[in-house]
């Protein structure tokens, strides 16, 4: 298919009435909160950002060693160390005020009065431009991932925290379940504005000459290229079923990966353990995205969303 | 307009020599690196060019000359074997520089500095800048055996008095260096004027802190730890100090005696 090249494509994409003025999104634990990365690069030429996962209370997270290396991946096993939500409203949110990006504040806790309690307390800070809920955590003891891979669960505290916040509430889906579709519409029905997956594949890695597990919890949490092919058929499933927009996400390293998420019907794509590897990567994404709309005629990102030829007669 | 402290560059492969048994001096020309770096900073480098090995390995910054940086590293896995393989003209990415140096606040006058193994990779900046400051300097080095002790001529012609230690008595004392740099306060009363600098494998580094913090001298340990970003965002770094747990990479590498929790089951669970 060759089209007359477009002249200038429009990347701009609205998700859950969140306007961003890209579809790259940087990944939620992968990107601090903000302030780090901003020492590298200009943070408004992001679609949005994500920070670290909040809590209630600060958490010191889990002993250490949190992360090993694995084949074109990595484990972590962090435990959600972060500051608490009082602290980052009042510490880490006024410079977020200043960039021009969107800021999406993922959050975490440990009952779904919790969660509600803490996206309650973003509702009235000004500055948050939406709140993804994670409940798909492999590393922590009590909630996470437990509510994310229980279908009552997840339609509890999904709808707890509808009922507390006005913003647009994104769903961080878990990979560990058999079927990931029955957690989209669970969301979706709970009142759910989008999705956003996957998070981390649970997994392990074993040192056979101490024979001990290289992670101090055992097991942890599997990123990058490594589990991008699970993420692009998850993308792709959910797609198929759900009305709300997907945030792709899971080994996205390259622009390549971006339109391949789009096409399997990601609204968007977010950009993870990419960051630690070549941090500017969501800058190059964005612009490989532009080149290769002009180069097969699209003029507006939600275009590429699901234009997947699946060959079917 | 915008100022970005850390920078990500791709830097040329100038020089990249044997000094020892399976360890190299990598020289690297990199013109946009920050010249504000500071001793006992780091860098990250790509140590590859496909998606495995992933992520990238953390280095002491070990020298700095015009547009020049120097790295000393040891062939341990896959990632320094790819790094032993670069020639003139290769290019490597890098980011840097990265965490908090070392710190030498007057009135010091006297540095005592311990390295263990590679740990003597960050001492050759720390020594310039010593130096430059008038500050008279010792080192305490120790290693497996002879050949594993790298820079001896270096710090000698920069007039650094030596203390070495092997393991295997093949050079200096036999024993640890921790037990020589033990030795050493029989026979020399602290003072406040002194400080310690030390480098090394965290078991010695520990050690080092716990004397020095019975001797009731100043003393920065530069620790090593599994790091995926260099740059404070994934957390996976960090080490029990007295205010939770830190990164090694941003609130460190290098962290004061007092400040690290040199018994981590003291660290409080959530």
């Amino acid at each position: 298919m060759v089209n007359q090249p477009s002249l200038m494509p429009d990347l701009s994409v609205e998700i859950a009435g969140i306007l961003m003025k890209n579809p790259v999104l940087t990944g939620s634990g992968t990107f601090g909160y903000g302030e780090e990365m901003s020492q590298i690069y200009d943070l408004s030429l992001l679609g949005a950002l994500t920070v670290k996962g909040l809590s209630l209370r600060p958490q010191s997270g889990n002993r250490p060693p949190r992360i090993c290396e694995t084949p074109a991946g990595m484990l972590n096993s962090i435990g959600l160390q972060n500051i608490g939500i009082e602290a980052f409203v009042r510490d880490k949110l006024p410079f977020l005020r200043r960039i021009d990006t969107r800021v999406i504040a993922n959050i975490y806790g440990h009952s779904a009065e919790e969660y509600a309690e803490v996206a309650n307390i973003l509702d009235s800070a000004n500055g948050v431009d939406g709140i993804e809920l994670n409940i798909s955590c492999p590393n922590v003891k009590k909630g996470g991932m437990a509510f994310g891979t229980d279908r009552a669960e997840t339609c509890r505290v999904v709808r707890h925290v509808r009922k507390a916040t006005r913003l647009p509430l994104i769903v961080k889906l878990s990979p560990n379940v058999t079927d990931i579709t029955e957690f989209a519409l669970a969301a979706e029905d709970e009142g759910a504005d989008a999705l956003s997956l996957i998070n981390t594949l649970l997994g392990m890695a074993i040192d056979i000459h101490e024979k001990r597990p290289r992670l101090s919890r055992g097991v942890g949490g599997l990123s990058g290229p490594a589990i991008r092919p699970v993420a692009l058929r998850m993308v792709y499933q959910v797609s198929q079923v759900t009305r709300l927009p997907v945030i792709g996400m899971g080994g996205v390293v390259c622009a390549e990966d971006a339109v391949a998420f789009l096409l399997a019907g990601a609204s968007a794509v977010s950009v993870g353990t990419a960051n630690f590897v070549d941090p500017l990567c969501p800058l190059e994404i964005v612009a490989g995205i532009e080149d290769y709309m002009k180069a097969h005629g699209f003029s507006r990102v939600q275009e590429l969303s699901g234009a997947l030829d699946m060959g079917e007669s | 307009m915008s100022f970005f402290p850390i920078r990500q560059v791709k830097a040329r492969v100038t020089g990249n020599h044997q000094v020892a048994e399976a360890t190299f001096r990598l020289v690297l020309s990199a013109k946009e690196f920050p010249a504000a770096a500071q001793p006992g900073q780091f860098i990250m480098l790509r140590t590859s060019t496909t998606e495995d090995p992933l992520l990238r390995r953390a280095f002491s910054l070990h020298d700095r000359k015009d547009d020049h940086l120097g790295i000393l590293y040891k062939v341990v896995g896959r990632g320094t074997d790819w790094m032993a393989r670069r020639r003139p003209g290769d290019v490597i990415d890098l980011i840097g520089p990265l965490g908090r140096g070392f710190s030498s606040a007057p009135p010091l006058r006297k540095a005592l500095l311990v390295a263990g193994g590679m740990g003597i990779a960050p001492f050759r900046l720390l020594v310039r800048s010593l130096q430059s400051e008038g500050v008279e300097i010792l080192l305490f080095y120790g290693a497996r055996t002879a050949g594993d002790l790298l820079e001896l001529e270096e710090m000698e012609a920069a007039s650094v008095s030596l203390l070495l230690a092997t393991e295997d008595g093949s050079r200096g004392e036999k024993g640890r260096v921790t037990e020589l740099f033990r030795e050493h306060f029989r026979k020399v009363e602290p003072s406040a004027s002194f400080k310690i600098f030390a480098c090394g494998p965290q078991a010695m580094l520990y050690e080092v802190a716990r004397i020095a913090l019975g001797q009731e001298i100043a003393c920065d340990v530069s620790l090593e730890s599994q790091m995926a970003c260099g740059l404070g965002t994934c957390m996976g770094c960090v080490i029990a100090t007295g205010s939770g747990y830190q990164r090694v990479c941003r609130e460190g590498p290098v962290f004061s005696a007092q400040s690290l929790l040199l018994d981590e089951s003291a660290v409080k669970h959530e």
